[in-house]
């Protein structure tokens, strides 16, 4: 956290490293909440930008309609999404929906969304007003929201760690390794899955406002698909339940898609989404567990090369 | 007499499409006992299990555990009154170390996590899994060891009664006498009634009190070991009427 802080003095008050490294923790804030659900409990959400859509859409809305702080909506986004995780999850856990099923079922809700949101919010992009200040949580420059994004950041990873050490974070790694034997030692599956869900879907709804002000802009598509499986990728790549290993993948492959983006998006097309797909695949051959355990392996490869060459 | 009874399962039946699992099916476990439960290959024995601990819910009839009525109550709150299990097939965590296992199945009676944990760890020591082995991951041990984490994790929700499925399946001679040693010394130290399905005969003749036959999904008959072995219609139910 202190060195993150420290970033936008190394990088000079650079606006684009700034905001660069303010994207990086927000899609680390959202992957790190996806492992609640995804890493913990084992169930392959696809669904993590219908939440940040719905509630970040809802706290824009109100300050843009209603003059309304962004304090409050990001609490009313937050609430609202784990009011639609209850309705989504409710049933789904209730007739034991898991596995692919669960993942196509949430997949199927960001595309609701997508579509229905069409009808309310219409065709075009909304541009957030040019409002400043610690009420409106928007600023000229990207320096104070991404302070404030780190201290998102510092939850989140605080509330993973308490998580996996606490009873829920057992309960929850049982669920995913075996839900019948997890029944069978007294767990009740469907309230801690549902728990999971909230959990992840209220974080999610909170970090929205944060989200759309970053892109400066919302619309329908802002209920993305592709950008749902991303961080569901983030997720799987970094190691299931590794806060570490999500937390570097997230900030690793940010910062590499925004270079090949950068370098590459003018030359051909699409080229570097290539690029990254043919990393995502050899990091999946590589480390079929995730990111976790190649750092580990790194770190242990290096330190055998250097006391090894010179005893 | 019946103060003593912990389980009973009255006119119990599961069918499943047109085959009938259990039919009609009645017995009792008395408190401190070793139930042998046998029965030849689709007796119905694991269904029985399945249906007392709510995995099932059954079509018909009734299971009483103290007295109270849990028929058809999901499994999470029939462990918590106090009936855990172990599987035919093993369900272990494969991605959790054996002491995290253990400690999610003793969560189930605290919210303290370091209590949970020194509990599990007892209970390990108790079923001899060495301290050695309680970091290891749940995929890289061995089957055995698989047999005796699930027992762990069972005995570690403190349950009154504890069904074992086929707990000596696939094990070779000397580690089936292993758990036959455990298994008496969780029913005696610990005071866990049990209920043991089994085919290993050698195994269930020689630590059950008392044995109850299922054929068919029916109940066939029921008495100590020695009896058992020598009443015509077990051996009928095993071995078929006409000499082979």
């Amino acid at each position: 956290m202190v060195a993150g802080a420290t970033i936008p003095f190394l990088v000079g008050f650079n606006q684009y490293y700034i905001l660069l490294a303010l994207q990086s923790v927000i899609v680390a804030s959202i992957a790190l909440a996806w492992n609640i659900i995804g890493g913990y409990a084992g169930q392959l959400d696809l669904a993590s930008f219908a939440y940040i859509g719905l509630g970040g859409i809802l706290a824009t809305m109100l300050m843009m309609e209603y003059n309304i702080t962004p304090w409050a909506g990001m609490f009313l986004g937050a609430g609202i999404s784990a009011a639609l995780a209850f309705i989504i999850g409710y049933p789904l856990f209730r007739f034991g929906i898991r596995g692919v099923w669960y993942a196509l079922s949430t997949a199927a809700l960001v595309v609701i969304l997508h579509e229905t949101s069409i009808m309310v919010l219409g065709p075009s992009d909304y541009y957030i007003p040019l409002v400043e200040g610690w009420y409106y949580l928007r600023f000229r420059t990207w320096e104070n929201l991404y302070y404030f994004s780190l201290i998102i950041l510092a939850f989140v990873i605080s509330l993973n760690l308490y998580i996996s050490r606490s009873k829920i974070g057992y309960y929850l790694k049982a669920i995913r390794e075996d839900e019948v034997a997890a029944e069978a030692v007294g767990i009740d599956v469907r309230k801690y899955k549902l728990l999971a869900l909230m959990t992840y879907a209220s974080i999610l709804g909170f970090i929205g406002y944060i989200y759309i002000v970053s892109q400066r802009t919302f619309s329908y598509n802002t209920f993305s698909s592709p950008q749902s499986t991303y961080i569901a990728i983030i997720g799987i790549v970094g190691g299931l339940g590794s806060v570490s290993g999500v937390f570097t993948a997230a900030i690793i492959l940010k910062i590499v898609e925004e270079y090949l983006r950068g370098y590459l998006g003018g030359v051909l097309p699409g080229l570097h989404l290539l690029l990254f797909g043919v990393l995502l695949i050899t990091v999946g051959i590589l480390r079929p567990e995730g990111l976790s355990t190649l750092t580990d392996t790194l770190v242990r490869r290096v330190k055998a090369k250097i006391w090894g060459g010179t005893s | 007499m019946s103060d003593a009874t912990l389980l009973e399962v009255v006119n119990l039946s599961k069918r499943f499409g047109g085959i009938t699992a259990l039919n009609n099916v009645s017995m009792r476990i008395t408190k401190g006992e070793i139930l042998g439960i046998i029965g030849p290959n689709g007796a119905g024995k694991t269904t029985l299990v399945n249906c007392v601990t709510g995995i099932y819910k059954p079509d018909g009839g009734k299971v009483l555990f103290l007295g109270e009525d849990i028929t058809g109550k999901q499994p999470h709150f029939i462990a918590l009154k106090g009936i855990a299990r172990t599987w035919q097939k093993i369900r272990p965590f494969y991605n959790m170390t054996v002491i995290e296992a253990v400690t999610a199945g003793a969560l189930l009676r605290t919210k303290d996590v370091l209590k949970a944990r020194e509990e599990a760890a007892e209970v390990l020591e108790f079923v001899g899994i060495p301290r050695s082995k309680f970091e290891a991951l749940g995929k890289n041990i061995a089957l055995i060891e698989h047999k005796l984490v699930d027992l762990a994790r069972a005995i570690a929700t403190k349950p009154k009664l504890l069904f074992l499925d086929e707990v000596v399946a696939g094990l070779r001679p000397h580690e089936v006498d292993v758990i036959a040693d455990v298994v008496k010394k969780v029913n005696r130290e610990m005071g866990i009634t049990l209920g043991v399905i089994e085919h290993v005969m050698r195994f269930v003749m020689n630590i059950s009190d008392r044995i109850v036959v299922l054929h068919e999904g029916r109940l066939l008959t029921q008495g100590k070991p020695a009896e058992i072995a020598r009443d015509p219609l077990v051996v009928e139910a095993y071995l078929g009427t006409k000499p082979i």
